[in-house]
């Protein structure tokens, strides 16, 4: 029980990441690598200040606003140096990594003797069974989680109804469409690299303050959990447009998390973390294209 | 209005591939001219309109726009008072979002994209009478994506986004050749309409002699970079699609034309 409601609640911050990632990845169209390093970037910023100033949610603030930074660095290299968005992700991934470990000084930082928004002492202290205490806590996590995430999507929903909000939608859908009605496509470009990298940030952060840990490592495999999270969800989720794309990869983040719950329940070894969520999308992509169907179509018919 | 002064514009510069398309071109578009533009594929009509647009800029020469210069300055600027409405339906609209929020798109043409509510629903009355003008029974389908319109459907709907917030120069590129005939003669008497209503200059290429005889009232021939034929006022309406050719073998050019040119004369 507990380990399906720690799944749902690291469900819910890989949901942060994945608004992010689908920001970029299928509204944009720019596969972004960037977000492999701007995730411990979120962590160290927020580990530090939560560390040093005792605040959290300044801590979760300064996050996003340095993954904004990188990603219009990421943005900048693609629109004023003319680098493909794959290189310009390589580059700004390999070069942060030693920023990361520059700001943080050493490769990690343990936080959970600090004061963090997942903090329920006051709420569990009075409770003395143990397993009702870690009940509650996790509930209680959940229920931060939920509002942390759903003022996300709000605002990201209410940003890409915007005017602005449509030109990315635009940009990824037809670029000579945003030259014709008069806008410069690399600021929106920058801007939308900007907003995705700050929400890689912010889910660092987040999974920082929840794991009560900084670790450079935690980076590494980011860009594959986004993406498994935004291709289930948009793929299982289509059918249910009220959700909008922020509500489905939330979903589809979820569901991930659950997935690989599911895996080390049925005693998958922890180390084949990163091969079960190469599977995961893998099965979202080819039920979602019909080639698994289209294989034993043709077995079917050679008999 | 837009005058091209001695451009030149040389593709693959210094490589022995290199091809010289426009030596010291002259042109100058009068205001409120509608002007069909002629000539066989690769005769320098799409670049031309990408020298006047800013897809591409000329290695020499200079280009003015209502008597200031232009030359250089970045597509997305120029666009704010020029329109372009391309070949392929695909380009005009964006696919993925319905014919609504294009429109509302193309309606703030110009002006900055903010933070503001991208579709009002007070336009919607005024985009419908907009598109049943088109007689494409689209104007019940303002939420439909674009992706599910055909390709004269979609082209109806690229000019009359083009043409939302009234152009100063519409550059239309072969905008019907992707169409079958029937809905490129309307989208012809479209474009037509929509031009002499708003007093737009144009220019529109074509490969459709007709068309190019029927509309408008300048007739250029472009080969090889040079204009070699430039035809206005009685001398234009006394054209025929056999007179035209006719002009050609004066011009003894006849053996450059393309097949595709000498076919479309119907």
């Amino acid at each position: 029980m507990t380990i399906f409601l720690d799944a749902v609640n690291q469900g819910l911050y890989y949901g942060i990441l994945a608004m992010g990632v689908v920001l970029t990845y299928k509204i944009l169209d720019f596969p972004d690598l960037s977000v492999d390093s701007t995730a411990p970037l979120g962590g160290v910023i927020c580990a530090l200040t939560v560390r040093n100033l005792g605040q959290p949610v300044l801590g979760l603030l300064l996050a996003f606003l340095a993954g904004v930074l990188a990603g219009c660095v990421t943005g900048i290299l693609h629109v004023n140096f003319k680098i493909s968005p794959l290189l310009c992700g390589i580059m700004v991934m390999t070069g942060l990594y030693s920023i990361n470990l520059w700001i943080g000084n050493t490769s990690n930082l343990p936080v959970f003797n600090h004061s963090l928004i997942f903090n329920s002492d006051w709420l569990v202290g009075g409770i003395l069974d143990r397993g009702m205490r870690t009940l509650v806590t996790s509930l209680y996590q959940m229920a931060v989680l939920l509002v942390l995430v759903l003022i996300i999507k709000l605002v990201l929903d209410w940003f890409l109804s915007t005017r602005f909000g449509f030109l990315i939608r635009i940009t990824g859908d037809n670029p000579q469409l945003v030259h014709g009605l008069g806008a410069d496509i690399g600021k929106v470009k920058i801007a939308a690299l900007a907003i995705a990298n700050g929400l890689a940030a912010l889910y660092g952060a987040t999974a920082v303050q929840y794991l009560g840990m900084y670790d450079i490592t935690m980076g590494s495999g980011t860009i594959a959990a986004g993406l498994a999270a935004v291709i289930l969800g948009t793929t299982l989720f289509r059918k249910l447009p009220v959700l909008k794309m922020t509500g489905m990869v939330v979903c589809g983040a979820v569901l991930y998390r659950l997935a690989i719950a599911l895996a080390y329940r049925l005693h998958a070894p922890i180390s084949f973390e990163r091969l079960v969520t190469v599977l995961i999308f893998f099965a979202a992509i080819a039920l979602n294209n019909g080639s698994i169907k289209s294989l034993f179509h043709k077995e079917a018919s050679h008999d | 209005m837009i005058e091209l002064r001695q451009v030149s514009k040389t593709f693959n510069r210094n490589t022995p591939n290199a091809l010289t398309l426009f030596s010291d071109l002259n042109l100058k578009i009068e205001e409120g001219e509608f002007v069909t533009l002629i000539g066989s594929n690769g005769s320098g009509k799409t670049t031309l309109f990408n020298l006047i647009c800013g897809t591409l800029y000329p290695d020499s020469g200079t280009i003015y726009f209502d008597d200031s210069e232009i030359t250089h300055m970045a597509e997305h600027l120029r666009n704010r008072s020029f329109a372009r409405v391309f070949q392929d339906p695909l380009k005009g609209a964006s696919p993925s979002l319905t014919i609504l929020e294009n429109l509302s798109m193309a309606n703030r043409k110009g002006k900055p994209f903010d933070l503001g509510r991208a579709v009002r629903r007070e336009d919607i009355s005024h985009f419908r009478s907009l598109l049943s003008f088109l007689e494409l029974d689209l104007q019940d389908k303002l939420d439909t994506p674009v992706s599910a319109l055909s390709g004269g459907q979609r082209q109806a709907l690229s000019l009359l986004m083009a043409t939302l917030v009234t152009p100063k120069l519409l550059l239309l590129d072969e905008h019907t050749a992707a169409l079958d005939p029937k809905t490129s003669d309307r989208i012809i008497e479209l474009t037509s309409k929509i031009v002499k209503d708003k007093g737009i200059t144009a220019i529109m290429i074509t490969h459709n002699l007709k068309q190019a005889i029927e509309c408008g009232d300048r007739l250029l021939m472009l080969h090889k970079g040079e204009i070699v034929l430039d035809l206005k006022g009685k001398e234009k309406a006394a054209l025929s699609v056999s007179s035209l050719i006719e002009r050609f073998d004066r011009l003894k050019i006849t053996g450059d034309l393309s097949d595709e040119m000498l076919l479309s004369d119907n």
